[in-house]
């Protein structure tokens, strides 16, 4: 029996102007079964306020910091929140989103609120205070200036001990467009540029902290779904290999485990903390996390593109002084870095700064990283990001080597990121995934084509799952075997693209984790699909909603509620951006080069196909309910996701021809 | 006696002995109210515990004006019996370990009560951070107190 209260949700979203100082409470009962939380709540937040021509540092734009109805709660891999607005990292500027680990989130939640919405620009450097009923702007005029760690410190300091911040460092308040926002040494909104937007409206941080709690609508059950899904993961994950300390770091620098989110119930094969590790250009010594990017600030030799060596200790500092400015360490490391040094290769750049570029000097990051963040010389250029920066200091016919669209570096595609090993077909339906999305579309990538290159006969460790596993879960996720064999070409290819982009929204919006969810195998499992208990991998998701919420709703609304965030977002592309096919088109010269390996099974390597990629484009469009002459969604596809809004915009545009 | 051992070089700070443990007891997820509280060492590594070690000579059960702290039928953790419970709190201002809590909503103490025998907090535990240990006649107070 459910009480008259809310679950999962708090029903409660801060709303603040920082131009009238002005701070009110909103009911966020309105977005619940419509929107699901977090991405969801965003891109109808976004519909409803953000209107077109509203750039990144603009007054009216609207910055989102989101929690999801799961958050806090003890629902596996559910600690992540999600922060939204126009972009400037992205290119053109447009909506976006970047997502955050950290304990931030869950703290958010306590604290009794879905979100936090920020519009217009304080005069005066401020951070938001939030405890429980109590909300403030207050001075940061102590905290302009310092680093992300430093601010973080401080107010703990000052508010004491289990106060939850996310910040900016230089980078943000100088409105780099490789700025992130931090939380603790490493969890950050990395991508997007998002800690710009934050520097912009002069807004230094948000501090939280709450005593309450997540009322869970069946806890029991809950409980039991969360151990049952977390004991697969944890079994045989599709990241097969499970973390293991390194018994020479752990004598020197005390490495151990350490969540970079809460409620993460794996150990990571990545994060990691680390102390008193000694500097290699500043005298001093450093503590802190590194994750999955940042391992790779040190270099590693196996990997064409970045294969500069500077040693463990020269890569952890590089990595957390880049967090204390606040940069982005994507862009650093698959864009800046490896496009820089091929500049210099070719004879374009050969200094920055007169600093020389050389990816084996640690001395040369640290003075990349202090340029950018302060915009220092040419760093004023390079805080502007690879794709804008090659524009003016030349290159820009070397920049799409390591950017595959929209100003992002590359991530999972077979072409710009030389990390990720993926063969043809699978960067396929990356490829579809890109030309709609609005961004890198790393989580939606981190179901498909990672599960398959890490678990598959393909994977570079000979993987763990057999070929009839891998088809078996392709005829049950996506009735279609074609969809996922590694022979099969163009073949269904839209199928998984359009499943996976809703499985993004979903995980993009309860918040889950986008390294683990969705679950895509199980070695254990002799048709390779995970079960917990009685029900299947596809639907976890919506059982961890349903038992933390209590809402009831089939779970056929529930991906329709996917399907209609998705469509939302397009309509904000349409409507503020002029979206088209012909612009989703544009990331096909990223793929028309010969990819970076080759797939075992064909024995050759293979580049786009551009008519037969335009043809699978043709069917992603159709399977969506999208006119695939322009790249909109129909009326019929708009009406059926109760979009109307979307039905009457439109109308009007088709009447304006 | 049982008692749950936390070995601080092994916790990851991910809270979920936090979330898994509020929720078994009181359907809300939240770490005001768990038995266990974590600090996830989020600048230095350091991670702590604090919860209940079921003391051989308990201060709730000496403090208690109504006795109403006593061993559970098994003998192997301390259990508060709400019936005898007035709410006055002193078990929670005199454990030397701060392991005992207060509900301020439902203005009452609450304890670790190793889940009846089995705690969810060590099922759940992902890096094997918390185990459950048998204690011997001898073991007790100022034991393992990290």
């Amino acid at each position: 029996m459910i009480k008259n209260e809310l679950y999962g949700w708090t029903g409660k979203i801060i709303w603040v102007d920082l131009s009238s100082n002005s701070i009110e409470v909103k009911s966020s009962k309105p977005y619940f079964e419509k929107y699901l939380g977090g991405r969801g709540f965003a891109a109808k937040i976004a519909w409803d306020y953000i209107k077109p021509g509203t750039g990144p540092f603009d007054h009216d734009n609207v910055l989102m910091f989101l929690s999801g109805p799961l958050a806090g709660s003890c629902a596996p891999y559910s600690g992540r929140g999600i922060v939204c607005g126009v972009s400037p990292h992205s290119s053109p500027e447009w909506f976006t989103r970047s997502g955050f680990g950290g304990h931030w989130t869950s703290e958010l939640k306590y604290a009794g609120y879905d979100g936090v919405i920020l519009t217009g620009k304080s005069v005066e450097p401020v951070y938001l205070l939030i405890e429980d009923d109590r909300v403030e702007i207050r001075s940061a005029q102590h905290l302009w200036g310092k680093g992300t760690i430093a601010t973080q410190k401080m107010l703990i300091n000052e508010l004491g001990e289990g106060i939850r911040i996310m910040t900016i460092g230089p980078a943000g308040e100088n409105l780099s467009r490789l700025a992130i926002i931090n939380t603790e040494t490493e969890s950050a909104a990395g991508q997007g540029g998002f800690g710009a937007v934050m520097g912009a409206k002069k807004l230094k941080a948000i501090a939280v902290r709450g005593s309450g709690g997540v009322n869970v609508a069946h806890s029991g059950r809950l409980i039991k779904r969360s151990k049952q899904i977390a004991k697969i993961i944890m079994g045989s994950h599709h990241q097969p290999k499970k973390g293991t300390l390194d018994k020479e770091k752990v004598k020197k620098y005390g490495e151990q485990f350490q969540a970079c989110t809460q409620q993460c119930m794996i150990k990571c094969i990545h994060s990691k903390y680390y102390r008193n590790v000694p500097g290699c250009v500043y005298q001093k010594e450093y503590s802190g996390q590194l994750h999955c990017v940042s391992h790779l600030f040190q270099g590693d030799k196996n990997m064409q593109l970045y294969d500069w060596d500077i040693g463990f200790e020269a890569g952890f500092e590089i990595a957390q002084i880049a967090n204390d400015l606040g940069l982005n360490h994507w862009e650093l490391i698959f864009g800046l870095v490896p496009w820089l040094r091929e500049c210099k290769q070719k004879g374009i750049l050969g200094f920055i700064n007169n600093i020389e570029i050389n990816a084996d000097s640690p001395r040369f990051w640290i003075e990349l990283l202090n340029m950018i963040a302060y915009r220092n010389g040419i760093g004023d250029i390079l805080a502007e990001g690879g794709i804008r920066a090659a524009k003016k200091l030349g290159g820009t016919e070397l920049i799409q080597k390591y950017y595959t669209a929209w100003g992002f570096g590359g991530h999972w595609d077979g072409h710009a990121d030389h990390a990720n090993y993926i063969v043809f077909p699978y960067w396929l339906v990356t490829a579809l995934l890109w030309a709609t999305d609005t961004r890198d579309p790393m989580s939606s990538t981190h179901g498909y084509v990672q599960a398959i290159m890490n678990c598959s006969p393909l994977a570079q460790d000979g993987g763990v799952l057999n070929l009839k596993q891998i088809l078996s879960v392709g005829k049950y996720l996506y009735n279609s075997e074609k969809a996922i064999a590694p022979d099969s070409g163009y073949a269904d290819k839209e199928i998984p693209a359009v499943y996976h982009s809703h499985r993004s929204v979903i995980k993009d919006s309860l918040l889950l984790d986008d390294q683990i969810f969705p679950v895509m195998f199980n070695k254990d499992e002799k048709d390779g699909i995970p079960k917990a208990g009685d029900i299947k991998s596809s639907s976890f998701e919506y059982h961890l909603f349903v038992d933390t919420t209590g809402l009831e709703m089939s779970e056929g609304d529930f991906n329709k509620a996917a399907e209609r965030i998705y469509n939302l977002e397009r309509l904000i592309q349409i409507r503020n951006y002029k979206r088209d096919r012909r612009k989703d088109e544009e990331i096909i010269s990223a793929f028309e080069k010969e990819e970076n390996w080759e797939n075992q099974v064909l024995g050759e390597k293979y580049s786009l196909n551009v008519k037969e990629f335009k043809k699978l484009l043709n069917r992603y469009y159709e399977l969506r309910g999208w006119d695939p002459k322009t790249g909109w969604p129909t009326r019929e596809k708009l009406k059926e996701l109760e979009l109307e809004d979307g039905v009457n915009f439109i109308n009007e545009r088709l009447k304006k021809g | 006696m049982k008692r749950i051992k936390f070995k601080a070089g092994l916790c990851q700070g991910c809270m979920t002995c936090v979330t898994f443990c509020s929720q078994k007891h009181t359907g809300i997820a939240s770490p005001k109210l768990s038995r266990i509280i974590i600090d996830p060492g989020i600048f230095d590594g350091k991670h702590k515990a604090t919860i209940c070690i079921q003391c051989t000579k308990a201060k709730c059960v000496e403090v208690c004006p109504n006795k109403a702290i006593s061993l559970s039928a098994e003998g192997t953790y301390w259990e508060i019996n709400y019936d005898l419970c007035d709410g006055c709190g002193l078990c929670v201002e005199n454990c030397p370990f701060n392991a005992m809590r207060y509900n301020s909503r439902e203005e009452i103490p609450f304890k670790c009560d190793l889940c009846g025998g089995d705690p969810e907090c060590v099922k759940v535990c992902p890096t094997n951070a918390l185990t459950l240990i048998e204690l011997s006649k001898t073991g007790g107070l100022n034991h393992d107190k990290k």
